[in-house]
């Protein structure tokens, strides 16, 4: 079958015709090969300009279309759409940008017009060779996969499980709070951990595996509640921290119990050190005092014999109960100390604690139990769970939040949300606040009944050049590639795929192309615009 | 291993035809399903690797063959790299060769799951072409022999124990296997043999040996890049070229089943080659010969283990595993990578790090 | 035909003058010939007249690629838009027909000069350094005295004398050398080149020193190691092939892109070989070493011209020209076919005739 290429050039008002000289390069454009009619015109993109170049599509039959305006940026979708009125298959449509990359780069006019009938044969040499690629939409997953069964996960589950959006919860414990499990639309899956994330927003595939099975889940968006945890003894490495009256303080305080329990009778010294592990995280933790002096008031309660004393930095109480809660310890005669803690000793049965003044000194004290309230880390498996799906790690290994303050749950990956304290350490009240406001960005960015177009222009592999050597797999975003056992070659999901072409980048065999950007198409045009 | 390896002397022939009666029982005891090693051809006239499983046809082995034709790498391609199959194989060879097939398998083209690589101390191999020709057929290479190829010379790692046993041999020393890792000393037991005898006189020998053969390989591809620094330069090195490809189809690396550079051949129309031609006054044919080393180097140097099979292919006479060995020990090094030695160290190709190449200060191959 | 001229004696610098003639009286736009590279060797160019030319080597005795396979990749696209003079060997012009007729390549404004051939020297002696002065003892080969040390295949070579060649260089009588013409358009541009030069014929004398010398070369090339009966001599003379498929890639025939023993077809899997190994005891690594010569006879030694590029590349000098001559002239007598003889002369492999083979069993 014969090509029938109608190349229009628009004159964009005067954006263009200004530059470039439209009378001489209509004409110049008449022989090249496949071409059937040449026309400009004065605005393409406006309603009358689009009504004609449909028209001008069915009237004459053509096979191809050039389109040489503006930048595609602009307007892509447009000429796009008016190839689908035209009735031919959009992706057999090229522009030449002679606006943004001629007319307006230059005030030569005969550069201008040679350029621009260059990039236009250039356009036409990649045209003809391009293929029709049907276009795809898909409707868009409205579920959704939360990762941590806390507090976050909790809050979050709630404000977005209904009747039109299915909510899974998974979280490595196989024990999972009632107020999780009793929630109505909430699929939990506890002991159960992420292995595989393919896709994109709207069209997540997440591979859960729990002891010896696999599950597939699909959703349309995720979000990692996946908490925090308190830095240990080893990680935080204060030399004689191994001594048996030194406890790091437990979420629950109950858990201090066995300790109080096994102090001496008359005024036991009870010791608080604060910032514990704050010089290897390297970061203040921001909510530690508080829960350290909470502790402390429930000590006095417990423990009303021990003498209280508090090895602190700087105190950091913000909000509005902080002051009340600092008064309040400075009120019930607890020794306060400022000094960083260098070293721990069991000295019979006490603990000598060594620490370093602001002055540079060095003090110690002794105590019958030391405290020490440890740095907030990221929780165990962050790391791992951030490479596999594919968001990014600040510094201290926390999920990183695309914006702090203008995108404070959003991620590096469009779909993926992060919520409570597993961007960082948090309070109760900023874990539900993010929580909130992770569900409601889904809630409007994710409406049941929402239409992905798909990507037409995927990557494809020649089974024949195929070796099966698995390079594309590992330059693949998306996770759209997979390695069929059968016939032991890679296998491209046009699902997921979002054309990028790091594929045909990595693979030595050429054995895989993106549609309608193959190498000869590319090439052909490159070679025609050097002509 | 954190402490000095022992191995097991084995009693019989020196040198690696020791190893014969041990993979001969290893068949016959079933705790093998084949041996992969050379035999010499029904012409006797060169060697081929043979996937073995009757013992019998061991009467025809030679595990290290004065000359190189197959590399063992590709070898062991061409038998999994659709699968081992579960079958498990003794696969005897060079340690060129080893790297080879250990690159080959981080390239998804061969199955080391039921591989057990067993590698001997090398003294290189004579060229290919001569060997067939009849002007140089030694029956065997000693560790003194000066006829081994350009590219042996200069290896530095002939030695090197990449294999999970490894046969350390020659020059007085009495033959001794070494395993190097569990599946080795797995093998080992398997074979009846303790690993008992200390390695101390080995290291020692092979230490000074690859010491030897870093300073030479260090001069003489220092001279060669020397020779061919500049486009013009590497042009009279690459003279007698005729852009046969040859190199790239007995490389054990390139494993594309279309090379990228032979699709190119065909892209040319007629006038183009023309309109080349006038502007430069003629255009040599086949074109593009700078262009497809350049390119296969770019593609595979980092994964090049300097086997020499490119240059015992060539028709032409380049020296073109120097060349490459020339570029390739450069490349490597910017990773900090070499070929082959560390089956855990991903292939710096397809590993991608957020900071990488970093203090490199630009020094070029 | 047009008369022939009488190009001199001192070969090759007759010949190189007379090339010089033509093209400046020819109108071409280029020629394709051997010609010295900058390193001082000799390769095939596409040569102008525009300024950086090198030294023109034309009929030089080597043959580094086949010209017909390098004709092969410049014109598949499409025919030259402006006149070539081609100079080759009739091996590789009628290797050339050849691939024409497989829709590979285009004769179009291509202009053929070849030559009663005296073979060529092998790749080997070329890059072990060869000396100029062997160049004039070769052209001295029109007496009928062997030349020492040239390819096997040309050795044995009785298709010397190139069939469509519109100019043919020949030994003409009394130690001259002519230029022949061998088509309409070789005697107008003879007429034009050498409009006063005295006229000149291929000296039939010469031919037959020739074809006798060749009947006996034959003869003698094709025993030894070549002269192999059954499949215990095929896996003996193939026992030293290491598979790299070189002499595939410099037959000018063999053109797919993909060759179907590269394919992933012709892979083994373990699945099939551990059957293999139970019953053989053995399997080399890689397998089928003898089955991709004889498939690639198979595939084309119905065209093959016997030009003797592939034991040229071949690293262990295996006699597979030879062998793939022998083949090759034993399929093409079956179909009474001389390969590149005709360009309008049918493939025998995809021509059907109602009867064929009625003699079976032979």
């Amino acid at each position: 079958m014969n090509a029938r290429v109608g190349v229009y050039v628009c004159e964009c008002g005067n954006n263009i015709s200004d530059q470039v000289d439209i009378a001489a390069l209509v004409p110049m454009l008449e022989g090249a090969p496949g071409v059937v009619k040449v026309m400009s015109h004065r605005l393409l993109c406006s309603k009358e300009g689009q009504e004609f170049l449909a028209e001008e599509v069915r009237k004459e039959g053509l096979t191809h279309l050039v389109v040489a305006a503006c930048s595609p940026r602009q307007h892509l979708p447009t000429f796009m759409e008016v190839c689908k009125r035209g009735g031919l298959n959009p992706y057999l449509m090229q522009m030449a940008n002679i606006r943004e990359q001629c007319a307006w780069v230059t005030s030569d006019r005969h550069e201008a017009t040679e350029k621009a009938a260059r990039m236009i044969r250039a356009a036409i040499a990649r045209v003809v060779r391009q293929a029709p690629l049907p276009e795809r939409e898909v409707e868009a997953n409205p579920d959704v996969i939360i990762i941590g069964g806390g507090l976050s996960g909790t809050v979050t589950a709630s404000m977005l499980a209904g009747p039109e959006r299915r909510v899974h919860v998974v979280d490595r414990n196989p024990t999972l709070a009632v107020a999780l499990t009793s929630l109505e639309g909430v699929e939990t899956h506890g002991g159960c951990e992420v292995e595989a994330v393919r896709g994109f927003f709207g069209n997540f595939e997440v591979e859960l595996a729990s002891k010896g099975s696999r599950q597939e889940v699909r959703v349309g968006a995720m979000v990692v509640c996946t908490g925090s945890r308190a830095t240990t003894l080893q990680e935080m490495g204060y030399p004689g921290s191994e001594a048996p009256h030194v406890v790091v303080l437990p979420q629950d305080l109950e858990g201090l119990r066995p300790y109080l329990d096994a102090l001496p009778s008359g005024q036991p010294k009870v010791m608080f050190v604060h910032c514990a592990g704050r010089e290897r995280v390297g970061y203040c933790s921001g909510v530690c005092c508080l829960r350290s002096f909470k502790a402390m008031r429930w000590m006095v309660e417990t423990a009303p014999n021990a003498q209280l004393s508090c090895l602190h930095q700087d105190i950091c109480v913000p909000g509005r109960d902080g002051e009340r809660e600092y008064q309040g310890i400075l009120g019930i005669g607890a020794r306060m100390t400022w000094g960083r803690l260098t070293a721990l000793a069991q000295q019979g049965p006490q603990v000598t604690v060594s620490f370093r003044r602001e002055d540079g000194s060095i003090g110690q004290d002794a105590a019958d139990l030391v405290i020490l309230v440890p740095a907030t880390v990221p929780n165990h498996g962050a790391r791992a769970l951030i490479d596999i799906i594919g968001v990014e790690a600040g510094p201290a290994g926390f999920v990183e939040e695309a914006h702090p303050m203008l995108e404070p749950v959003s991620t590096s990956v469009k779909g993926i949300y992060v919520a409570g304290s597993a961007s960082g350490p948090r309070d109760g009240r900023a874990t539900s606040l993010l929580s909130l406001a992770a569900a409601a960005q889904i809630a409007a960015e994710l409406r049941p009944g929402k239409t992905l177009r798909l990507e037409a222009q995927t990557s494809q592999v020649c089974e024949a050049l195929c070796t099966g050597c698995r390079n594309c797999m590992t330059v693949c975003t998306y996770g759209a590639i997979e390695y069929d056992l059968v016939a032991q070659t890679c296998r491209v999901n046009e699902t997921i795929c979002r054309g990028c072409g790091n594929c045909v980048a990595a693979c030595p065999s050429e054995a895989i192309s993106v549609k309608g950007a193959t190498y000869q198409q590319i090439l052909q045009e490159i070679k025609e615009a050097v002509r | 291993m954190s402490e000095a390896p022992r191995g097991a002397t084995i009693q019989g022939e020196e040198g690696p035809r020791a190893l014969v009666p041990l993979l001969a029982r290893a068949l016959e005891k079933g705790t093998s399903d084949a041996v992969l090693l050379p035999l010499r051809t029904p012409g006797q006239d060169s060697y081929a690797f043979v996937l073995v499983k009757d013992p019998r046809l061991l009467r025809q082995a030679d595990p290290l063959p004065p000359v190189q034709t197959v590399t063992g790498g590709r070898a062991l391609s061409s038998l999994t790299r659709h699968g081992g199959g579960g079958v498990r194989i003794l696969a005897v060879m060079r340690p060129c060769e080893a790297r080879g097939a250990i690159e080959l398998s981080k390239l998804g083209q061969v199955d080391l799951k039921d591989v057990t690589l067993i590698t001997m101390d090398c003294p290189g191999t004579v060229p290919l072409q001569r060997f067939a020709r009849g002007d140089l057929r030694p029956s065997a290479v000693g560790f003194a022999d000066q006829d081994i190829r350009p590219i042996c010379q200069v290896c530095d790692l002939s030695c090197a124990a990449v294999g999970d046993l490894h046969l350390g041999w020659g020059e007085g020393l009495a033959p001794i296997l070494i395993p190097m890792d569990e599946r080795g000393a797995e093998a080992l037991l398997a074979m009846g043999l303790r690993a008992e005898s200390d390695t101390s006189e080995w290291r020692t020998t092979v230490s000074s040996r690859s010491q030897e053969r870093r300073e030479r390989r260090e001069e003489r591809l220092g001279q060669l890049r020397v020779a061919s620094s500049g486009l013009d330069n590497l042009m009279v090195r690459l003279d007698s070229c005729i852009n046969c490809h040859n190199c790239m189809r007995a490389c054990p690396i390139c494993y594309c089943r279309v090379c990228a550079f032979d699709i190119r051949r065909q892209e040319r129309s007629a006038n183009e080659v023309l309109d080349l031609a006038k502007a430069r006054g003629s255009m040599r044919l086949p074109m593009d010969t700078l262009m497809f080393h350049l390119g296969r180097m770019n593609h595979m140097s980092l994964n090049c283990v300097s086997c020499g099979a490119c240059e015992d292919a060539c028709p032409a006479g380049v020296p073109i595993a120097q060349l490459f060995a020339m570029v390739s020990d450069r490349t490597q090094s910017a990773f900090k990578y070499r070929a082959g030695m560390d089956r855990q160290q991903r292939s710096p190709l397809i590993t991608f790090l957020e900071k990488e190449l970093e203090g490199e200060d630009g020094q070029r191959c | 035909m047009a008369r022939g001229a009488d190009i001199g004696t001192e070969m090759p610098k007759a010949l190189r003058e007379a090339v010089q003639r033509l093209m400046e009286t020819g109108g071409f736009e280029g020629t394709f010939t051997l010609a010295r590279t900058p390193g001082g060797g000799v390769d095939y160019f596409l040569s102008t007249k525009e300024e950086g030319a090198p030294e023109l080597l034309p009929l030089h005795p080597v043959m580094p690629n086949h010209a017909g396979r390098l004709l092969r990749e410049m014109t598949l696209g499409g025919a030259m838009r402006g006149k070539v003079l081609v100079i080759t060997r009739p091996c590789e012009l009628r290797g050339f027909v050849e691939i024409v007729k497989r829709l590979q390549g285009c004769l179009d404004n291509l202009v053929f000069l070849s030559v009663v051939c005296g073979g060529v020297f092998p790749l080997s002696m070329v890059s072990a350094g060869w000396d100029g002065k062997r160049t004039e003892e070769y052209w001295a080969y029109p007496d009928g005295r062997p030349v020492q040390g040239l390819r096997p295949a040309c050795q044995g070579c009785t298709e010397f004398i190139p069939y469509t060649a519109d100019l043919v260089v020949a030994p003409s009588a009394n130690g001259h050398w002519a230029l022949t013409a061998g088509s309409e358009e070789g005697g107008r541009l003879i007429e034009r080149a050498f409009p006063s030069a005295p006229a000149a014929e291929m000296d039939p004398k010469a031919l037959e020193a020739m074809a006798v010398a060749r009947k006996a070369g034959r003869e003698e090339v094709l025993s030894h190691e070549a002269d192999v009966k059954g499949l215990s001599d095929l896996v003996k003379v193939f026992g030293r092939c290491i598979g790299c498929h070189a002499c595939s890639k410099a037959c000018p025939i063999c053109y797919c892109t993909l060759c179907t023993f590269e394919s992933s077809r012709m892979e083994d899997r373990m699945e099939q070989s551990k059957g293999q190994l139970e019953v053989k005891g053995g399997i080399r690594a890689p397998a089928g070493t003898v089955l991709f010569h004889i498939g690639r006879m198979g595939h084309m030694a119905v065209s093959c011209v016997a030009c003797g590029c592939c034991q040229d590349v071949c690293p262990v000098g295996i006699p597979v020209s030879l062998l793939f001559k022998k083949v090759g002239e034993a399929v093409q007598a079956r179909f009474e076919y001389v390969p590149g003889r005709d360009v309008k002369e049918a493939l025998p492999i995809n021509t059907f005739q109602p009867m064929e083979f009625k003699e079976m069993g032979e």
